[in-house]
């Protein structure tokens, strides 16, 4: 996904820099990256303690949603900014 | 063919079809349903398929992993065929003569067709089959319909 957005970005770089969907995708592409990096670094690695549980402790189920909640913002930012070029 | 126009013209004129169709963000935000069902359903397509041609999760049962995705399975398709009628409904007539929509139509009513006859006898002993079948097939549904927009 990277290597090919990278090249649909790369065939209207300008039109993408002065989309406002084309920013909020990538400002929501970062915190996709901050939620995946804080999840690893804190409750991930205290897993023997959790993972047999029925439910997983608050702060995973929080990384859990928040990812979903993210992903689709960058489908959503995406689909909307093909929407509003040209 | 051509005795299926009279429905075309009739959805493309319904009450949904206008509606959806004079509205700035009715078709977008539906089309946005129909992408995040289309995940899921691509998503648990590919998990499956993965599992009976063994790259994915050797150790867990095939019929165990197939139990609990088929909610996600059966859900992100009843979400993408009534999401894609109702964008479908707001241009029926222009999708009428488009060539990548009625490929389209074709191979989502053989994949449907796969999906509720033969896959299900197939995953018992057929499995690299059934996964081959159904990658191609619902891949082919979702390349066809990319190609809705770009090549008429």
């Amino acid at each position: 996904m990277f290597a090919t957005g990278l090249l649909l970005f790369w065939s209207q770089a300008l039109k993408a820099y002065n989309s406002v969907f084309f920013r909020a995708k990538v400002c929501l592409l970062l915190l996709a990256g901050v939620n995946a990096v804080v999840y690893h670094l804190t409750v991930y690695r205290r897993m023997n303690e959790w993972e047999n549980k029925l439910v997983p402790p608050p702060q995973a189920r929080l990384a859990g949603w928040l990812s979903l909640i993210i992903w689709a913002g960058v489908i959503a930012a995406g689909r909307t900014m093909a929407y509003t070029l040209n | 063919m051509a005795s299926l126009l009279p429905f075309f013209q009739w959805c493309d004129s319904s009450w949904l079809g206008t509606t959806i169709r004079n509205s700035p963000f009715l078709f977008p935000v539906i089309e946005m349903f129909h992408l995040f069902a289309l995940t899921i359903l691509l998503g648990t397509t590919l998990i499956l398929s993965l599992r009976l041609l063994g790259v994915m999760f050797p150790r867990q049962a095939f019929p165990e992993l197939a139990t609990s995705l088929r909610p996600w399975n059966l859900w992100s398709l009843a979400v993408m065929l009534s999401t894609g009628f109702l964008l479908f409904t707001s241009e029926a007539v222009k999708c009428y003569g488009n060539d990548s929509f009625r490929a389209k139509m074709l191979l989502l009513f053989t994949a449907l067709l796969f999906r509720f006859t033969l896959y299900p006898k197939l995953t018992r002993n057929w499995g690299k089959l059934a996964a081959g079948l159904s990658l191609v097939l619902w891949f082919s549904v979702g390349l066809a319909g990319r190609a809705i927009g770009f090549l008429g």
